[in-house]
């Protein structure tokens, strides 16, 4: 699984403004799009960020993606599980 | 005319975006060493900068991923990050250079990407803050994908670096060539603030003594475990395949963990 079209939809809301704004005000129809796994579906829509994690969404995008969402620093590492290792 | 200046600098950007974060005698270590290679390129009467450095998703994305990418256009802009705490700035492009070395690499039977619109992100607008602000030279920009698996190997990027070495010997500018990124840092990752210090003291030894066989051969897997941006010293291998033994002398090494990064500055002289 190559999370291609996860991280494509990561860098067009965190590069693009007109996804961003379709990601905060129709998210649904703009995860749609994209052709993700049910897994890359449920992690995203969750904002489940040890599972975008584990799902192989780069970390220089993950980051940014994050932060647009609201996610601090701490509350970032924190979701990652620091049990696993990189 | 010939290659009048080298150093290699790294470009964390909490250098500029939250720099009080580091304890006061890093984050002075490492403006004081800025201060001394900006004055030192300054001094050299260089023209304009060959820069070997590396991006952040901002130009490129899986859909077309250069190996190498040159920038060729009359002017650039960044930084992109508004937190970077850098201003808006316009770069001017060295075209007929970067041309110059295009062609040369054809010729050599390496053949990079080039683009005639490039936007600059904290990978490049970080050392052309420090160094070149106020005092703004033309910019060559050397994009190495140091990001995205698969990347480029160390041989790969050093013999792309001996071959622009040598075209930059033979132009008729003074040109200053920069080599930017890593050292040891993980950003975003599950190991952020993890600082590989072994790794960075073993890698600016063998750039301080133009250990050549150590540098072409440094795998992916140790800079992998020196976290995802130690893969940016890529950038620095190709800085010494193109100067072709000159030796280092360390200007400042800094384990900043606030920063998450070994933060290495370097100048490079031609071997006695």
């Amino acid at each position: 699984m190559s999370a291609y079209q996860l991280q494509k939809l990561c860098r067009a809301v965190n590069s693009d403004p007109v996804s961003r704004k379709r990601y905060f005000e129709e998210r649904e129809a703009f995860v749609g799009g994209f052709a993700l796994t049910d897994d890359e579906r449920r992690a995203l829509l969750a904002l489940d960020i040890d599972a975008l994690y584990d799902l192989g969404v780069h970390p220089l995008l993950l980051r940014p993606f994050t932060i647009i969402n609201g996610v601090s620093q701490d509350d970032y590492l924190a979701a990652l599980n620091p049990g696993k290792s990189a | 005319m010939t290659i009048v200046f080298a150093a290699g600098v790294s470009h964390a950007p909490g250098s500029t975006a939250w720099p009080e974060l580091a304890p006061p005698e890093q984050k002075q270590a490492v403006y004081d060493g800025y201060a001394t290679v900006r004055g030192d390129l300054a001094a050299s009467g260089a023209e304009t900068v060959l820069v070997f450095t590396s991006e952040h998703w901002t130009n490129f994305f899986f859909e077309n991923m250069p190996p190498f990418c040159i920038g060729r256009a009359e002017a650039y802009r960044g930084p992109v990050e508004p937190w970077l705490k850098v201003p808006q700035t316009e770069v001017p492009g060295d075209p007929a250079l970067a041309n110059e070395v295009i062609a040369a690499l054809f010729d050599a039977g390496i053949n990079p990407n080039y683009s005639d619109e490039l936007k600059l992100d904290h990978g490049t607008m970080v050392p052309v803050h420090f160094l070149l602000s106020g005092a703004m030279k033309p910019v060559v920009p050397v994009i190495l994908n140091t990001l995205a698996d698969p990347m480029p190997s160390s041989e790969s990027c050093f013999r792309l670096g001996a071959a622009i070495g040598e075209t930059l010997r033979a132009t008729k500018k003074k040109v200053a060539v920069i080599a930017t990124g890593g050292l040891s840092h993980a950003p975003g990752e599950r190991a952020q603030g993890f600082i590989d210090a072994e790794f960075d003291k073993t890698f600016l030894a063998a750039m301080a003594n133009a250990d050549m066989e150590a540098l072409r051969s440094l795998s992916h897997e140790r800079m992998a475990a020196a976290g995802g941006g130690a893969h940016e010293v890529r950038a620095w291998i190709a800085l010494a395949g193109a100067l072709g033994g000159w030796t280092g002398e360390t200007i400042a090494y800094e384990a900043v963990v606030p920063w998450a990064t070994g933060f290495g500055l370097m100048e490079f002289h031609p071997a006695a």
